[in-house]
């Protein structure tokens, strides 16, 4: 040590090594430190770290013949129950550490902890950016990009730092609550990514399995629980079967999730979920708020599906000077869609 | 054999002896368990004992205004303090003897 401690350093370096102890008994220990530190740097004329050791061994020692805590200031509930849940889960993990897998495992863990730091500040920026439109597990724009690589950054920042360092109790419960909502954001990121945002593509009679159909620039706007079929002159198109390249049938999300049900004609075939446009009517609720059962509906009076088409997709459809077949209404009331025998191509 | 282990389990009873004799302060007791031949001990050991022992209630405390110097806390025994020695000193002659008949034949 290049420069002695002054009296004065040296207390305040115990007095720090000291600052976990209860108010009372740090007190009690410390009240004549800085008499006693002046008396034998006084008499010695040596560094006190000469004479004493090291501050923080001073600390040690004075702490071990200090004896534990003061027997009236016995621990909380919560921190006895704390140490015995600390004791058992470290007990647990020494027993499971004879497991090699369960070795190796423990051994690997924190080289992806700077891994955990980059999800955990991405997880967070998603979870904040959600709170506004467009939401999605991407950032939007620029603005978005840097917000999301500022908290990355933030994060990663404070995973290298609180190894290092001490971090106060208030600064551990933060990064507690911290961790803990980054892992219920990829919890939930988890949870909602198994449910697709696109149109889902239902099989019918359930042939051979679902089909999925990707956002394209027809389903792109919404769900899709209906199809409006139009030849090419403009007319209205009806039991248009709609079969994938394998054969399945293409069925669209299910229509009562849009309080819409299938017309069932009375007396007649049920119709065919892949035969477009589908015959599909409100469904009505009772007195009491429930959906009324399905009564069958006589064949003069099956629904005509009419598509409101928005004016853009209009437009966008007629690249050429002659306008474009608009789809209009029909009103005459038609006869039920009739079910034919399935094409040729259909595996069942 | 490192006697600051064996000072560890007997500095109660060595600060009360030196106590018994007459109060003293912290740093005061620290000299007299040197001068006596403790020369190991350490300071804040000394200290974390005194406080230890008080807080115990074997000791009683007081302090006492010095002209040139600091005011000083001093420590002495109360009847707690000298039940205590005595019959920690009971317990320390009982072990010595033992120990001493155990090493008897073993040349210094």
């Amino acid at each position: 040590m290049n420069s002695p401690m002054t009296p004065k350093a040296y207390a305040d370096a115990v007095r720090e090594a000291l600052a976990d102890l209860p108010a009372k008994d740090r007190e009690a220990l410390l009240e004549d430190l800085d008499d006693h530190l002046a008396e034998v740097a006084a008499e010695h004329g040596l560094p006190l770290e000469e004479r004493l050791g090291s501050p923080e061994a001073y600390a040690a020692e004075l702490r071990a013949a200090y004896g534990g805590r003061a027997r009236d200031e016995s621990p909380s509930i919560a921190r006895r129950v704390g140490r015995r849940v600390t004791a058992k889960a470290s007990g647990v993990h020494g027993r499971m550490l004879r497991l090699p897998p369960y070795r190796q495992a423990a051994a690997f863990a924190p080289e992806l902890r700077p891994a955990w730091w980059v999800l955990r500040g991405y997880a967070i920026a998603i979870g904040v950016l959600a709170q506004f439109p467009t939401p999605g597990y991407l950032p939007d724009d620029l603005a978005e990009w840097v917000f999301t690589l500022a908290v990355i950054w933030a994060s990663v920042w404070l995973g290298r730092s609180t190894r290092t360092a001490a971090a106060p109790t208030w600064g551990r419960l933060l990064l507690l609550g911290g961790n803990a909502l980054a892992v219920f954001l990829v919890l939930i990121a988890l949870a909602d990514a198994r449910r697709p945002s696109y149109v889902a593509i239902d099989s019918g009679p359930r042939p051979a399995g679902n089909v999925w159909v990707e956002n394209t620039a027809t389903f792109g706007d919404g769900d899709v629980y209906n199809i409006f079929p139009y030849a090419e002159d403009g007319t209205p198109l009806r039991n248009v079967r709609l079969y994938d390249q394998d054969g399945r049938p293409i069925t669209t999300l299910d229509p009562e999730m849009y309080d819409q049900r299938l017309a069932i004609p009375c007396g007649g075939e049920p119709p065919i979920r892949n035969a477009y446009p589908l015959p599909l009517t409100p469904i009505t609720e009772d007195d009491r708020g429930m959906p009324e059962s399905a009564d069958c509906v006589p064949s003069a009076e099956m629904p005509t599906p009419t598509p409101v088409p928005s004016p853009a997709a209009t437009a966008e459809g007629a690249p050429s000077a002659s306008p474009s077949p608009t789809p209009e209404p029909t009103p005459e009331p038609t006869a039920e869609p009739t079910p034919s025998p399935s094409p040729g191509k259909s595996r069942r | 054999m490192d006697s600051t282990q064996l000072l560890k389990g007997v500095l109660d009873l060595a600060v009360l002896a030196v106590l018994a004799e007459r109060d003293g302060y912290g740093y005061d007791v620290v000299r007299r368990l040197r001068e006596a031949g403790l020369e190991d001990v350490g300071d804040a050991s000394v200290y974390g004992t005194l406080r230890r022992l008080f807080r115990a209630g074997a000791l009683t405390s007081y302090v006492v205004a010095s002209d040139e110097g600091p005011h000083r806390k001093y420590y002495g025994l109360n009847d707690v303090g000298r039940s205590l020695l005595d019959s920690s000193a009971k317990t320390w002659r009982s072990f010595s003897n033992i120990m001493n008949d155990l090493l008897k034949e073993v040349p210094s």
